[in-house]
């Protein structure tokens, strides 16, 4: 809740926090903005341009671009989450091992987040999706895995230099096992910056799921995403060349939202201006 | 100079200074006055916070744009500072007026080789000085503050100088300019006690031979004996006393003063309990009416609860800031001795701590180097060094924290150093540990009830048993229990390491390792964390291995002593006769270096130990002193010296001339080469 109240003064903080808190609200209240389903096909309204009844137009199967744009805020925004999340556990499970195990798991640990930020993001997701096959979960595993090298990496540093502080020798002299050092003593230390992380890595999981989606490796039709869509307005840009732009500005609008609330993140919860608070 | 009224280098009149704070504005320094006559030898001394080094910086204009300053006068040489331009000040300083900080491993440029950065200090006084001339000002600089070997000297790099020599260096460099006046905020504290008393030599020596102000600001009561001439205390942002420096420590006259002088364990004696002083510094000059020091003073009345004492000039050069300056003046002066020096050894117990042919390398580095020991139940053995000996590293073999090379230690006559994974956990409930550093053996995350259920936790005990316990284990450390849910951020210094000592007490071990426990703190409250040790070792029977550079600190707590020097203990016996009689030379140089305790025990015919030690990854055939020991000879060099006994009360001591007292007695007065190259 503190915050929360930080992030919300702080000017960027709170416009990031209004455009996301509309992402958010249009994602959940989806089936009260619009008359359609997402799935509804309308005969005779196939591939039309801006009209009344259809305000930003329809594709080729005669779908509400308008409410599927809104819909797919939801494939956006979990999957954007999600696999931050996954991509965040993973990575700082990999990063506090290496980092405080160090030796033989340090070197493995480290050279497996290495060969995987090797590849491309998308190109990774790609192999992924190729090995998995295409769907939802899948995009989200392949996602988690491009971002998980930053998690551990930040995660490993961290506890370098947490794991030379006394009160992890403390801990070790009064008999605390590995594990327990890890889970009740690192891995709170290391927080904030994750959480710091978490925030600007958001904004690239959305991106890529877009991307995988855009390349026909994401959510499947017709679930509706804006990759999806962005696809196939690329296809019809001849013809409409509305179709694009409502997915599009949503896309932007929370890329925009998230990014904004990342670098007030990284104003009001830096890591140094913590540990001095802690200290 | 006009005329005489700028006789001072420097001058302050009712300087104040604050921060700006995100919890509001906070004075660090509250009308402050003082003037510095040319070669006078002043210091500044007070606990952290006390705003010593803040009010010196804030005449420098070195303090950062967050902080408020304002004076009637400040002074240099009669150009006033206060408003003066930036370009000015940064001409001033280094020319009229230089600084030398704490730290020399952070205030030299580590790209830089030491000569070009003398050079460059001498070259900014005058710019019209040549290339050639310039290094040879270099070399001569260095030589003056005892850098030996300057032409070779001037082509290294900072980190090929041990950290007496960088603090050489940067007092070469304040020297450049030929300033005024230098002001050397804690120059000593960094170091080495045999390193410091090196510093200390170099000091003198720069105040004798050249005409030079200097302002020694310090912590440390030893360091005014040795380096000034007239003192001035400062507490909660004020000067609360201004005296000579021999009244100082005979005839104190602010209530503070005398307490922080009773507080101070003394390598000469010792005093049955440490006097404390109650409670904490106000975090801001003005946080307290009346007197600032008032709730912690014993002869407080009600008139220093409302009304702020002035600094009153009551002798020549002597002023206190006290209502009842008359009659803290006529107090009797520390109390005789209480106990006899050193207690009576108590009866021997078992034996809680064995360790046996220890020895642990690091690599090349060989950190320890075969050490046989024995603590026992209910005795406090201290343990001597310099950084680098190797005492850190026998305190974390001892608790398992380490494994050893080869060796091995028993814990209540449990073997632990071949134990693993679990069962090496539980044989670790038996011996603790406490901490150097109070801010960062706590976790901050944690709040102290957490922090000290832990370890029970880890040992399985249940919740029930668990809180019984803690609210014991808060009491016998003297903390209130309101202090349980608060976390680390929230308590002071002394708090935190009250709390680092009730975990360690948590599971009632046989063992309690203290590690520097009392380093990080200031005096009053070094007091009260000893007390508080003696009592705990009191009440329970725990043997305390007590680990520190400072020989008061030792010599007030132990029973019997060990010195450690290069991973081997050099000497060991009881506390008194290691005080009474060292024979070895290394403890000799260790009890000669400490800073003296008054202005007339300082001699400069005191055996300062050259050099610094050398490094664990090549240590010297023979005896690991010899290199700096003057009466070393062919012998030292061929073997290592055993610990042998010199009386049958356990003294034993590993040097050759162990028992050539002569010998050992000339020590005293030689002067020998420096080694270090």
């Amino acid at each position: 809740m503190e915050g929360f109240v930080a992030l919300w003064m702080h000017r960027g903080g709170r416009v990031g926090i209004l455009l996301l808190a509309l992402a958010i609200l249009v994602a959940v209240f989806a089936p009260l903005l619009t008359p359609y389903g997402p799935h509804e096909q309308i005969r005779g309204h196939e591939l039309m341009g801006m009209s009344w009844e259809h305000p930003f137009g329809t594709d080729l199967l005669g779908r509400d671009i308008y409410t599927r744009t809104l819909y797919g805020a939801r494939v956006s925004l979990i999957a954007g989450s999600l696999s931050v999340l996954l991509g965040a556990v993973l990575g700082t499970f990999m990063g506090i091992t290496a980092g405080y195990l160090g030796s033989w798991i340090d070197a493995a640990m480290m050279r497996l987040a290495d060969a995987i930020s090797a590849f491309p993001a998308i190109l990774l997701g790609a192999a992924v999706v190729a090995v998995l096959g295409p769907g939802f979960m899948q995009v989200a595993i392949a996602i988690a895995i491009a971002q998980s090298p930053q998690f551990a990496r930040l995660a490993r540093a961290i506890t370098l230099v947490e794991s030379k502080q006394e009160y992890v020798e403390a801990a070790e002299a009064m008999g605390a096992s590995r594990t327990r050092v890890m889970v009740k003593h690192l891995l709170p230390n290391a927080m904030g910056p994750l959480v710091v992380q978490c925030s600007l890595s958001v904004g690239i999981a959305i991106l890529l799921e877009t991307g995988l989606s855009f390349l026909g490796l994401g959510v499947q039709p017709p679930t509706p995403s804006w990759g999806q869509m962005l696809a196939d307005a690329l296809r019809f840009i001849e013809i409409i060349p509305a179709y694009a732009v409502l997915p599009g500005l949503a896309l932007t609008v929370v890329l925009v939202g998230v990014n904004l609330i990342a670098d007030a993140m990284r104003d009001k919860l830096d890591p140094q201006h913590v540990a001095q608070k802690g200290a | 100079m006009p005329d005489g009224a700028h006789a001072a280098v420097l001058v302050a009149d009712d300087l104040s200074v604050s921060f700006q704070t995100s919890s509001g504005l906070r004075h660090v320094v509250d009308g402050v006055s003082f003037a510095i006559a040319p070669g006078e030898q002043v210091a500044i001394v007070g606990e952290s916070g006390s705003g010593k080094s803040v009010s010196t910086l804030a005449t420098l204009g070195l303090l950062p744009p967050s902080a408020r300053i304002s004076a009637k006068k400040v002074e240099l040489n009669g150009e006033p500072l206060l408003r003066a331009a930036e370009a000015r000040l940064a001409e001033l300083r280094g020319t009229e007026i230089s600084m030398v900080f704490q730290n020399p491993m952070t205030s030299l440029n580590p790209t830089m080789t030491i000569g070009r950065q003398v050079s460059e200090a001498v070259a900014v006084h005058d710019p019209s000085v040549g290339r050639s001339a310039l290094n040879t000002l270099a070399k001569r600089l260095l030589e003056e503050v005892g850098v030996p070997n300057p032409e070779l000297r001037v082509t290294q790099f900072p980190h090929e100088f041990s950290g007496g020599m960088r603090q050489r260096a940067v007092i070469a460099m304040a020297l450049a300019g030929e300033p005024g006046i230098i002001i050397a905020d804690e120059p000593t504290t960094a170091l080495d006690v045999t390193v410091q008393a090196q510093i200390v030599e170099v000091i003198r020596d720069l105040q004798e031979l050249r005409n030079v102000a200097t302002v020694v600001i310090t912590h440390d009561l030893g360091l005014v004996a040795e380096l000034a001439e007239r003192v001035l205390v400062m507490y909660a942002g004020r000067i609360v006393e201004e005296t000579p420096v021999a009244d100082l420590f005979d005839r104190p006259a602010h209530p503070y003063t005398r307490a922080l002088l009773q507080s101070r364990p003394s390598t000469r004696g010792r005093h049955g309990r440490l006097a404390t002083i109650p409670g904490l510094p106000p975090a801001s000059a003005d946080a307290v009416p009346g007197c600032p020091f008032h709730p912690r003073c014993e002869y407080a009345t009600d008139t220093c609860k409302t009304e702020s004492p002035a600094l009153t000039r009551f002798e020549p050069g002597r002023a206190s800031a006290c209502h009842r300056y008359r009659d803290v003046l006529n107090l009797e002066p520390r109390g005789a001795t209480e106990r006899p020096i050193c207690a009576a050894p108590r009866e021997p117990g078992d034996v809680v701590l064995k360790i046996d042919g220890l020895t642990k390398r690091f690599g090349a580095v060989r950190a320890i180097n075969g050490i046989d020991l024995e603590l026992r139940r209910g005795e406090t053995l201290g343990l001597a060094g310099e950084s680098g000996c190797g005492k850190s590293t026998l305190a974390r073999l001892a608790v398992g924290l380490l494994r050893p090379t080869s060796g091995r230690v028993e814990v209540g006559g449990r073997e632990i150093s071949s134990l693993k994974g679990r069962a090496l956990r539980d044989a670790r409930s038996g011996i603790q540990m406490v901490f150097q550093d109070p801010t960062s053996s706590l976790d901050r995350r944690m709040t102290i009830r957490k922090i000290i259920a832990e370890p029970m936790e880890i040992a399985g005990f249940k919740a029930p048993q668990i809180e019984t316990r803690i609210s014991e284990l808060i009491g016998a450390v003297g903390l209130a229990g309101h202090f349980l849910d608060c976390r680390p951020s929230e308590l002071s210094g002394g708090q935190r390491q009250r709390v680092g000592i009730a975990r360690a007490l948590a599971l009632d071990p046989k063992v309690l390792l203290l590690d520097e426990p009392t380093s990080a703190l200031d005096v009053s409250v070094q007091a009260q964390v000893v007390n508080l040790l003696e009592d705990l070792r009191r009440e329970s029977d725990a043997g305390h291995l007590f680990v520190t550079h400072d020989l008061g600190v030792l010599r007030h707590v132990s029973d019997r002593i060990a010195v450690m020097y290069l991973g081997r203990l050099v000497e060991i016996g009881r506390c008194e006769e290691v005080f009474a009689s060292p024979r070895h030379p290394y403890t000799r140089a260790l009890i000669a270096s400490n800073p003296a305790e008054h202005p007339k025990y300082k001699s400069s015919e005191k055996f300062v130990a050259t050099g610094s030690p050398p490094d664990p990854a090549n240590i010297p055939s023979g005896c690991g002193f010899r290199l700096r020991c003057p009466l070393a000879d062919d012998s030292c060099a061929a073997d290592i010296p055993n610990l042998e006994p010199v009386s049958d009360t356990g003294h034993r001591v590993a040097c050759h001339y162990r028992t050539d007292l002569n010998r050992l007695n000339a020590l005293a007065t030689r002067s020998c080469e420096i080694t270090e190259s």
